[in-house]
């Protein structure tokens, strides 16, 4: 600008008088600019060893942020870690992170010792202060690997849980799959061929030797039948896909090898999961019962609460049960918590034992 | 009789179909889903529908939900539930506020023709079919100082005849015993339930039921 007025220094008229003034104004202040900006520096480096101060009391990597927020003047700032094998960035909860920026923000990646660790996305007026930025990630350094690493935990955790459900649910489909074939095809035709042998002995009735053989037929398929049944549903409860939890649990308890009390406070049907999570709760607990709890009676409470269902047996047997071998109570934890519920026992000997599952579901 | 019948198998739906025919039924409707059913239903109003519980399309309980919706909407129907397992959950479910025109078997009866069909004549003029599967798991279900204990065994067959939805006659027959001989065996197990006596075969059968599953 200044030397733009040197060249222009001999023109004359209105117009040159105008920027004359303003171009006065502009040199007359930016000595306070200049003030400004030091002192600004001077800020930053103070802002700095501030920084440098927090740090050394090990902060957790939400104190980080939040030092880092300070530090930059920017209290909307926040921190993505990058997860190489992931190939993606994620937040302190392992949850995926969108940097696509909104209005009058950026993201400056974060590299230490060559490597990329984080994004920090912050406002755009700080990419005017390299300098600033540039002490601020070199002193917190150490700190954004430690909070990458968690950041890196967290995400492989959701993973694992996912992945836990996803083999779970995949299980149950076959199940169900395996089940409605046998319902479908094996099951549906011998019911179809013993009624057609009923059909023949009738036409026959007046040949009771054939009757008798028929008869026999029959009986044999009925025995066939029997045991399908019972194959298809340890493969997969049909009832409780095709009426819901209630009713399920009502036949449990009805053929349970003791007295159950029986509550049910859920209205809605839950996702199939939760359900089938649930039934083998009750079911299982109920087996252990009968076969090892010497109880004279068991009482199932299920009832859903705001964020999840809750299914509780309890009964008044000898207690000390066995919740690591044979019993399948590991097998239940491991289903309720692949749904990321918790599956707790207390069984005092001589106490009785009290199973509770606490499944989420919205 | 007229009779209407809903089932996704093409083999089965026909050998019911012919069965039926054969015991002198008149099979007015045949239905692949649920509401084709009741479409059929309030056409044809047939005396009973016999109903698989796992129709299209979800297999889940449309079948079911038809059944109670005809109880409802068309009570001088009776309605037939098969299915190939009983549940008692279900049982209950589909006797909760009257015994009266409905049954629930195993769908393997049906080959027992004289059975099946004698079963499908008391539902179709209002009485009820219970699966003996179904009667006896609520019969042996435990319970704390069990009254049934107070049975005789004689008391105990009559009780699950009774609760299977057999008329006196019904359980005269299947005993060999006279029906006087029932209906003492039915007064003395109603006292020592402590069941309020009811003049109809049906609504014994709702009265013994709510005994059976408290």
């Amino acid at each position: 600008m200044i030397a733009a007025l040197f060249v222009d220094g001999d023109l004359n008229g209105p117009a040159f008088q105008q920027l004359q003034r303003a171009t006065l104004i502009v040199v007359g202040l930016s000595p306070i600019a200049f003030l400004f900006g030091l002192l600004d520096e001077r800020l930053g480096r103070s802002a700095v060893g501030d920084l440098m101060l927090e740090l050394r009391s090990d902060p957790t990597p939400r104190q980080l942020r939040n030092a880092l927020a300070r530090a930059l003047k920017d209290p909307s700032l926040t921190l993505a870690y990058w997860l190489p094998d992931f190939h993606m960035y994620v937040d302190l909860d392992g949850e995926p992170v969108d940097l696509s920026q909104e209005e009058g923000r950026t993201a400056t990646v974060l590299n230490r010792n060559g490597s990329r660790v984080a994004a920090m996305v912050h406002d755009k007026a700080l990419d005017d202060e390299p300098e600033l930025l540039e002490a601020v990630v070199a002193a917190a350094g150490i700190s954004l690997e430690n909070a990458r690493l968690q950041a890196e935990l967290q995400a492989r955790l959701l993973e694992l849980t996912g992945s836990r459900a996803r083999v779970i649910d995949a299980g149950q489909e076959e199940r169900q799959r395996l089940e409605r074939n046998l319902h479908d095809g094996a099951q549906q035709r011998l019911i179809a061929l013993s009624l057609q042998l009923s059909l023949l002995e009738q036409k026959v009735s007046e040949q009771p030797e054939i009757c008798a053989e028929l008869d026999q037929a029959r009986r044999e398929i009925a025995l066939s039948l029997e045991e399908l049944r019972d194959v298809a549903r340890g493969i997969h409860p049909a009832v409780l896909t095709g009426h819901g939890l209630k009713v399920a649990l009502e036949s449990l308890a009805a053929q349970a090898s003791l007295p159950v009390r029986l509550t049910v406070d859920v209205d809605q049907r839950l996702p199939e999961r939760v359900e089938v999570a649930a039934y083998y709760v009750v079911s299982e607990s109920l087996t252990n019962i009968g076969k090892h709890a010497e109880a004279q009676d068991a009482s199932v409470r299920v009832a859903k609460t705001d964020s999840s269902l809750v299914v509780e047996v309890i009964d008044d047997g000898i207690g000390g049960a066995d919740t690591e071998g044979g019993s399948g109570i590991r097998g239940l934890a491991d289903r309720v918590e692949a749904l990321g519920g918790r599956l707790r026992v207390w069984t005092p000997r001589g106490g009785g034992t009290r199973v509770e599952a606490e499944i989420p579901c919205g | 009789m007229r009779v209407a019948i809903a089932e996704d198998s093409v083999l089965l739906r026909e050998g019911l179909a012919r069965l039926l025919d054969d015991a002198g039924f008149e099979v007015v409707a045949q239905s692949e889903n649920a509401d084709d059913l009741l479409l059929k239903v309030r056409s044809y109003s047939p005396d009973v529908a016999i109903v698989d519980i796992r129709l299209p399309p979800t297999h889940n309980d449309e079948g079911l939900r038809a059944a109670l919706e005809i109880r409802s909407k068309h009570p001088s129907v009776g309605v037939l539930v098969l299915s190939q397992y009983v549940e008692v959950g279900l049982a209950l479910k589909l006797l909760a506020d009257s015994a009266e025109g409905v049954g629930y078997l195993l769908k393997d009866r049906i080959s027992d023709v004289e059975e099946f069909v004698g079963a499908l004549r008391r539902v179709a003029d209002g009485g009820s079919a219970l699966d003996p599967i179904i009667v006896s798991t609520l019969v042996s279900r435990q319970r704390p100082d069990d009254p049934l204990s107070r049975l005789t065994p004689r008391e105990r067959e009559v009780l699950e005849l009774m609760a299977s939805g057999a008329s006196n006659q019904g359980i005269a027959n299947a005993l060999v015993i006279t029906v006087r001989a029932v209906e003492k065996y039915v007064s003395s197990i109603f006292g020592k339930l402590g069941l309020p006596s009811t003049g109809s075969e049906s609504r014994r059968v709702l009265a013994v039921l709510t005994f059976l599953r408290s």
